[in-house]
């Protein structure tokens, strides 16, 4: 069974740097990565893939530009799965990507996917704009079913059993491949590679593609902005009865509680 | 059969010269650096002196990132909220670059790659892999060992490599310094407009007095392209016997820096984009420091190659310096097929008879730099003195010679220690 394992370039979030007066997000200098859920689609990919055989690849659509330094930590982002044990790496990359919303990604994946895989991986969502879209879109522009938010998978021949986990319950369900399952950080624990598999995993293949497309993106992303929190700056003094009392009061007030 | 030729543990300058020279041979090179991205940790002030790495590379400037070229160079004497200034304009024959890591570290990391080093990021070494007393490779997080035929050791000031490979003695307080830097940004015109510079043209400023209230120390001032660098450097060892009597922290001493008036109309209206602190090596290679064993090699700051002579800080040159000798010495050895100690040796033997000469000369105005007097009295006596000389009060003045006999007797300097002072300065220098 060939696997295709979703994997998003991330900005790194906790490297975001935000200008605080004005609300604005300086992305271009973030750096990218391989989104931390992604990192558990491909390694659930490897753990099927050591069990049934086939083989796993990694499919990754950069939306953050393509200048040398977002190819570079796309590579980079790419090494690092395969270096999990993931065999093969497809990279698209260029002109007009950065516009590209999951309706545009969804429609180059799936002419990338065609019929040669069974089963196509992804996180629940990517890291940086966590949409949840893509894995749903593409399922439908493949027309294959989708399992959404798995905690634990089985694969027997050509059926998925896949555990959910919802809100109060879980739900187990029965999948006929092919099909598209997101996976959830609970399914497993990603595997660290070791310094002598990254060595290995850059010689791996790596097909890098360009990308093209006719569709027209449907959402326009206008301004990324950080929301501004006003604070009210009440200070409550006096002796510690009296002033827990107040605060109370001031709390209803404000309907927190 | 070794993994590779030669591991590299650190991709600092050090690290990524010894790696591109390396690779360049033919040798198979893995380079090992524990930040995300090569330049992300370390603490630096903020210039290069390019004489050892326009060996490597020629005209560098004109294709690494590098911010601008020192062609001011100021000494600040502070004293509350007054100060003295010297600038000097300059074009040396020997060009300086201001410049920051954390892009020029990749840019170098990047022509090491290209000349064909694996170099990994995000990785940490634990120690170095011994056997029968060599070393034959490196232990990596995870307890997974990695065989090289040579271990390059170029992972900076606390190098844990050295230390576990048993070459240098565990550190002291004394061997260290601590720097806390902010970067600053501004745009690039009002950067050249308060400094005075034209464009491309960058500006070293370099202070002492009661900013680190005694402490051995003092505070730096680089312009960047488009921000500044600013902070403070503290000798560890003067900090912590002084414990107690101060409320300096390299915060507060930062802080003061910051706000006296002399510095900043430099900054001000800056946006700080960076904060960050690091402990710089001082003296120790001086201190029973070993450059090589059987099987490896330390370069760099691991090596314990920086000085601060005062008005000059320098460790990113000796660094490439000790790398492009290192390069040249396991090379040789590979060559020979004899990786030992003794073939290893050739490293130090080149470094002797240049590089080792220079550090000995800096040891001896290290040695001075030590004086607390230097923090103290003479950036308050110097003011005082210009402040008495340039007074104009419509009352009659009391000679200099004699306002200096006072400011010095109220110091608690005679006159002979001042000219000792003064003359052991220009001997060292």
């Amino acid at each position: 069974m060939d696997i295709a394992v979703l994997i998003k370039q991330s900005l790194d979030v906790q490297e975001l740097r935000v200008d605080q007066d004005t609300g604005k997000i300086y992305v271009e200098d973030a750096p990218t990565k391989a989104g931390d859920i992604d990192l558990n689609a491909a390694e659930e990919a490897v753990r099927l893939k050591e069990r049934l055989g086939g083989k796993a690849v990694a499919l990754m659509l950069s939306t953050w530009g393509s200048s040398g330094r977002r190819q570079k930590e796309a590579r980079e982002a790419l090494t690092r799965v395969l270096a999990m044990g993931l065999d093969e790496a497809v990279l698209i990359m260029g002109e007009g990507a950065e516009r590209a919303d999951t309706y545009v990604v969804a429609k180059a994946l799936a002419r990338e996917i065609g019929n040669r895989f069974q089963l196509v991986l992804a996180g629940e969502g990517s890291e940086d704009n966590f949409s949840g879209l893509l894995p749903a879109r593409l399922a439908a522009e493949l027309g294959w079913p989708y399992v959404a938010y798995a905690t634990s998978l089985e694969v027997e021949g050509d059926v998925a059993t896949v555990t959910r986990s919802l809100e109060d319950f879980e739900e187990v369900v029965k999948v006929k491949l092919p099909a598209v399952i997101s996976v959830t950080q609970e399914i497993n624990k990603p595997r660290v590679p070791k310094l002598m598999e990254i060595v290995k995993a850059r010689k791996k293949p790596m097909d890098a593609k360009n990308f093209s497309s006719s569709e027209e993106p449907k959402v326009r992303i206008r301004e990324l902005r950080v929301p501004k929190v006003e604070r009210k700056r009440v200070i409550i003094e006096g002796d510690k009865d009296e002033a827990a009392e107040k605060l109370i009061q001031a709390l209803k007030e404000e309907g927190v509680i | 059969m070794a993994d590779f030729d030669v591991i590299v543990v650190g991709a600092g300058p050090a690290g990524s010269v010894v790696s591109y020279l390396l690779a360049k041979k033919g040798h198979s090179v893995l380079t090992v650096e524990r930040g995300k991205r090569p330049g992300a940790k370390n603490m630096f002030g903020g210039r290069l002196y390019s004489w050892s790495l326009e060996k490597v590379f020629p005209e560098f400037w004109k294709e690494a990132p590098v911010e601008r070229e020192v062609t001011r160079e100021v000494l600040g004497f502070l004293h509350g909220d007054r100060g003295i200034e010297i600038r000097l304009s300059t074009r040396p024959e020997s060009r300086s670059f201001t410049l920051l890591r954390a892009k020029f570290d990749q840019w170098l990391a990047e022509r090491a790659e290209d000349a064909g080093a694996e170099v990994v990021p995000g990785f940490k070494v634990e120690g170095p892999l011994i056997r029968d007393g060599r070393v034959v490779g490196v232990v990596a997080e995870g307890e997974e060992e990695m065989e090289s035929e040579v271990v390059v050791a170029a992972d900076g000031a606390l190098s844990f490599m050295a230390e576990r490979a048993g070459l240098r003695p565990k550190l002291s307080k004394d061997d260290f310094a601590v720097g806390a830097k902010e970067v600053i940004e501004l745009p690039k015109e009002v950067i050249e407009d308060r400094f005075g510079l034209a464009d491309g043209e960058g500006a070293a400023q370099l202070y002492v007095g009661d900013l680190t209230e005694g402490v051995v120390g003092g505070g730096f001032l680089y312009t960047n392209r488009e921000s500044v660098s600013l902070g403070v450097v503290m000798r560890i060892g003067s900090l912590a016997s002084k414990a107690g009597e101060i409320s300096t922290s390299m915060w507060e001493a930062t802080e003061r820096f910051k706000s006296h008036p002399m510095i900043r109309r430099y900054v001000e209206g800056g946006k700080l984009v960076e904060y960050s602190a690091h402990m710089i090596p001082e003296t120790q290679f001086m201190r029973g420091v070993r450059l090589y064993t059987d099987g490896m090699v330390v370069v760099g700051d691991a090596a314990g190659f920086c000085v601060n002579y005062g008005v000059t800080v320098r460790g990113m040159d000796f660094a490439i310096e000790s790398a492009i000798a290192a390069a040249e010495a396991v090379h040789g050895a590979l060559e020979r097929g004899d990786t030992s100690a003794n073939s290893l040796g050739e490293y130090e033997r080149i470094l002797s008879s240049g590089m080792l000469r220079e550090l000995e000369a800096a040891r001896r105005a290290v040695g001075l730099m030590e004086d607390e007097r230097l923090y103290t009295s003479i950036p308050r006596m110097a003011v005082r003195t210009l402040e008495h000389l340039f007074l104009v009060n419509g009352r009659p003045k009391e000679s200099l010679y004699s306002f200096l006999r006072r400011e010095m007797s109220e110091e608690g300097i005679s006159l002979i220690s001042a000219l000792m002072l003064g003359w052991r300065a220009l001997r060292s220098l």
